[in-house]
């Protein structure tokens, strides 16, 4: 089934969706709990014991095998999935194993193990609850830590029901109890252990696991025959570094630390106990020499980019995975499975840069994955998306009444859903006319170069300069008036939607157009000033990484969001009461603005202004630029589901109107509440106007 | 430091903590803790079970001397079984207890309903010292080697909590 049809029977699961959300919301809240216990020092230690590892892989590869066969163990590097399959059958048939148990093993699904050993007549039993239950009920995993995520209690009830026989209620003990009853003497007498590893001490030849369940104490210790399948990159150098990983893996996972781990080596109580290690290549050294993928042998496989994206809230794993899923998933898929498998499901990703910022190992994600994008298919109409964006904007500003007549027309909606694959139920940004620049000048704000403040370079992005310029009079006015100089920023646009649909050569030349243009001022002490959280996701995250030049990355460090401006120089002092003081705002911080850490001071100065502020971690709204707009379940149909979801959730607080940054999230909130919109520039200007009033 | 990070990292965990000063409490608080939660038979890790013998404290009635044997015996998942370790090392930074030992302890540990562990204050090291210590095991003796940090649990099902799907149902942490 493609993509576009599972999509939109996923979409038809409200309950599904519902509990999705709930569910990873909650996982949100533990974990950066947990995570508030770690010191980021003690995260950074552990990229670099990774990204050491990675150096040295060869070597580390090496000194593992000397490692485990000096105890007495089996070492096998395999080349890819084949070879691994076939050197686990080889060992399990020598010893004439029938039957196998299998702590959670997320590699031996890369590799469909289970499968391969089925058709030898080898039947292998999960003993992690939720692998369990998706093996009984002869489905994938559609979580990387929790495999049955996508079932309610009720519909694991049924299955284990049906699959053994006997009625299993749906209270959770009597699941638990169920699957103690049942997997316990399977997993106390099985020839066999297959288990996976979180971290690989290559110096002592030990695998570290760690498990909540405590199967994988069955797993090691019953057994006469043990293997450990895992991909190369969990080799590490160092115990610590292996113990390091496994902690950090399971705050990241679920806040808490986990309740076992578990080390093992060939040496097994002096006795003779057969212990293969399978080390799983499958296009990870390969990787290592992508410009982005190879990152992905960073990850630590703690889920936690799941809870924050929210297409997988809306769709699960069982949509949004290939061999893998969530985020990480697409990337993993690329490396281990081929570009092709990754892009059945990739698409599902909008790119807002959310999971990056949850990665503890700091992983790019959204850059991996426009990556991956890069290697899809050409489709013309993606290709327009990406690219046209900023040139419909121009000429929409330069004929903006019959753009306007048109964006109302049936006939011209149809056929800009056939070239372009904008839904025509989609809202439209609605055109003011004419460009920013034109509009300072109407009303004759100058935005002059010189200011008892010093000068700043204000970057409005494609929206601002030529769609809807009332935000970027306002701001010029709100400057002016605080006495900086203002150069206002004419070149391209930061071109996102190059990024979201894998255009990377696009991005890559406009990134470079705009840093060329933004340096000459910032080398001369001007700082950049953006409203669009979007520009200063570019500006700040996106473009450094991309180019990784001196230039990038000094923009990134003189780029502010107008409210970080108004705080750093101090001049909150300068704004009074609101007319609006008093009044509850939700203050919405786009995808964006959290990814670049630019709306911290909004806040603060919301308050400053008498409005009584509530925020939630809701991530991103769903329209991601042009993605919301995209005819289909992918595009409009999945983007329409998480405004409703935000916008419930919004709703629940009850406010008496919306402030937010993002002229795209503007759209969608206006679309999904009925509620006021205001960018924050609207409310700043009025205090401002009343104080000097 | 590493005393107040270890005990403030299990309560995080939700571990049951009691703390013991001096060791002839100990017969006391092993059947306490079995009957707390229902235990038919207290398993004692031979070193404790020596040290005990060694210290003149009489051991509880309930306690199955550390035999193979008698350990297979606790198979069946009906037989409700505190067993008792030792920690060699704890973890400050997690609060959790590193536990290795011979087979048939081992294999217990993971069989019982019930675990109890005793933790002594001299033993709490952070990562890195636990690391060596583990290294240490690793190539005297080999594995596998358990850090135990709260009982067996899973949230595999809506992602709420159940404790006891594979392993024990409670943990307890007897600091000494």
């Amino acid at each position: 089934m493609d993509l576009e049809k599972k999509t939109s029977e996923a979409l038809r699961r409200r309950d599904r969706i519902e509990r999705l959300w709930s569910v990873l919301e909650g996982t949100k809240r533990s974990r950066d709990e947990g995570m508030m216990r770690i010191a980021s020092s003690e995260l950074e230690a552990v990229r670099l014991a990774k990204q050491e590892s990675l150096h040295r892989l060869d070597e580390l590869i090496d000194t593992l095998k000397t490692s485990v066969e000096r105890l007495g163990g089996e070492f096998v590097l395999a080349r890819n999935g084949e070879d691994a399959k076939s050197a686990i059958v080889r060992v399990l048939r020598e010893h004439g194993v029938s039957v196998a148990i299998k702590s959670k093993s997320i590699t031996s699904e890369e590799i469909r193990l289970n499968e391969a050993l089925r058709s030898e007549g080898i039947s292998v039993v999960e003993t992690d609850l939720g692998e369990w239950v998706v093996q009984m009920a002869d489905e994938r995993p559609s979580h990387i830590l929790g495999p049955a995520l996508h079932m309610d209690r009720k519909e694991i009830a049924e299955v284990l029901s049906r699959s053994l026989g006997t009625r299993v209620g749906t209270d959770l003990r009597d699941i638990s109890s169920t699957a103690r009853r049942y997997l316990r003497r399977i997993m106390i007498d099985a020839a066999a252990g297959i288990t996976g590893a979180n971290a690989i001490d290559a110096e002592t030849g030990t695998i570290v696991v760690v498990t909540n369940e405590g199967n994988e104490l069955f797993v090691v210790e019953f057994p006469k025959v043990v293997v450990c399948l895992a991909g190369v990159e969990k080799l590490v150098k160092g115990l610590e570094s292996a113990i390091r990983v496994a902690r950090i893996q399971a705050l990241s996972a679920a806040g808490r630390t986990s309740s076992y781990i578990t080390l093992y080596c060939p040496r097994w109580y002096g006795e003779k106990k057969r212990f293969v290690v399978v080390l799983l290549d499958n296009g990870r050294t390969r990787a290592r020499d992508d410009p982005w993928l190879w990152q992905v042998n960073l990850c630590i496989r703690c889920g936690a980019c799941f809870n924050v994206c929210n297409p997988y809230k809306t769709v699960s794993g069982l949509v949004f995975g290939g061999n893998y899923s969530g985020p990480i998933g697409v990337a993993l898929d690329a490396v281990t499975s081929g570009f092709d498998v990754a892009n059945e499901y990739s698409w599902l990703c909008f790119g807002c840069g959310l999971c990056e910022l949850e990665c503890p190992v700091g992983i790019r994600i959204p850059l991996l994955i426009s990556r991956v994008k890069s290697f899809a298919r050409r489709d013309l109409r993606l290709d327009l998306l990406a690219g046209g964006f900023e040139l419909y904007a121009r000429l929409g500003s330069k004929f903006s009444a019959l753009f306007c007549r048109a964006q109302r027309s049936r006939t011209f909606r149809a056929a800009l859903e056939a070239l372009a694959g904008i839904d025509r139920n989609a809202p439209l940004p609605s055109f003011r006319g004419g460009t920013l620049r034109k509009a300072l000048e109407r009303v004759k704000i100058g935005a002059e170069r010189d200011g008892k403040r010093g000068t700043v370079v204000y970057f409005p992005d494609t929206y601002t300069s030529y769609v809807d310029w009332s935000v970027g009079v306002e701001t010029v006015e709100v400057l002016r008036s605080l006495g900086y100089g203002v150069v206002l920023y004419e070149g391209p646009g930061t071109h996102m939607p190059a990024i979201q649909y894998g255009r990377l050569g696009t991005a890559m030349r406009v990134a470079k157009r705009i840093s060329k243009v933004l340096h000459l001022y910032v080398e001369r002490g001007a700082r950049v000033v953006v409203t669009e959280p979007t520009a200063g996701y570019c500006l700040r995250e996106v473009f450094p990484a991309m180019l990784g030049t001196l230039e990038s990355r000094s923009i990134a460090q003189s780029t502010l969001n107008l409210t970080e401006l108004l705080l750093a120089d101090g001049l909150l002092t300068e704004f009074g009461r609101s007319d609006l003081a008093g009044a509850l705002a939700y203050y919405h911080v786009s995808c964006h603005g959290l990814g670049s850490g630019l709306s911290h001071a909004t806040r603060s100065l919301l308050e400053k202004v008498g409005l009584r502020v509530v925020t939630r971690d809701l991530g991103c709204c769903g329209m991601a630029g042009t993605w919301g707009m995209r005819s289909g379940p992918v595009g409009r149909g999945v983007s329409s589901q998480i405004g409703r979801m935000v916008s419930e959730r919004i709703r629940a607080e009850r406010p008496d109107f919306v402030v937010t940054e993002s002229s795209v999230c503007s759209l969608q909130f206006k679309e999904s509440l009925n509620l006021p919109v205001f960018h924050t520039v609207n409310v700043l200007r009025r205090c401002l106007a009343r104080e000097r009033s | 430091m590493s005393v107040d990070v270890f005990l403030n990292a299990c309560r995080d965990n939700g571990v049951t903590l009691e703390h013991l000063t001096d060791i002839a409490e100990l017969p006391n608080a092993l059947l306490r803790a079995a009957d707390e939660v229902g235990a038919r038979y207290i398993v004692l890790e031979e070193s404790l079970a020596n040290e005990m013998s060694y210290l003149g404290l009489s051991v509880p009635p309930k306690v199955l001397p550390h035999k193979r044997a008698e350990l297979e015996s606790l198979k069946p998942h009906d037989n409700r079984s505190l067993v008792v370790r030792v920690a060699g090392v704890a973890i400050a930074e997690l609060g959790a207890a590193v536990l290795w030992g011979d087979e048939a302890i081992q294999k217990a540990t993971v069989l019982a309903e019930h675990l109890a562990v005793i933790v002594r204050k001299v033993a709490i090291a952070g990562i890195a010292e636990a690391a060596e210590v583990i290294g240490h095991v690793m190539k005297e003796r080999g594995g596998p080697v358990h850090i135990v940090a709260g009982p067996s649990m899973t949230r595999d099902i809506e992602h709420v909590r159940v404790v006891g799907v594979h392993g024990p149902v409670t943990l307890r942490f007897l600091v000494m």
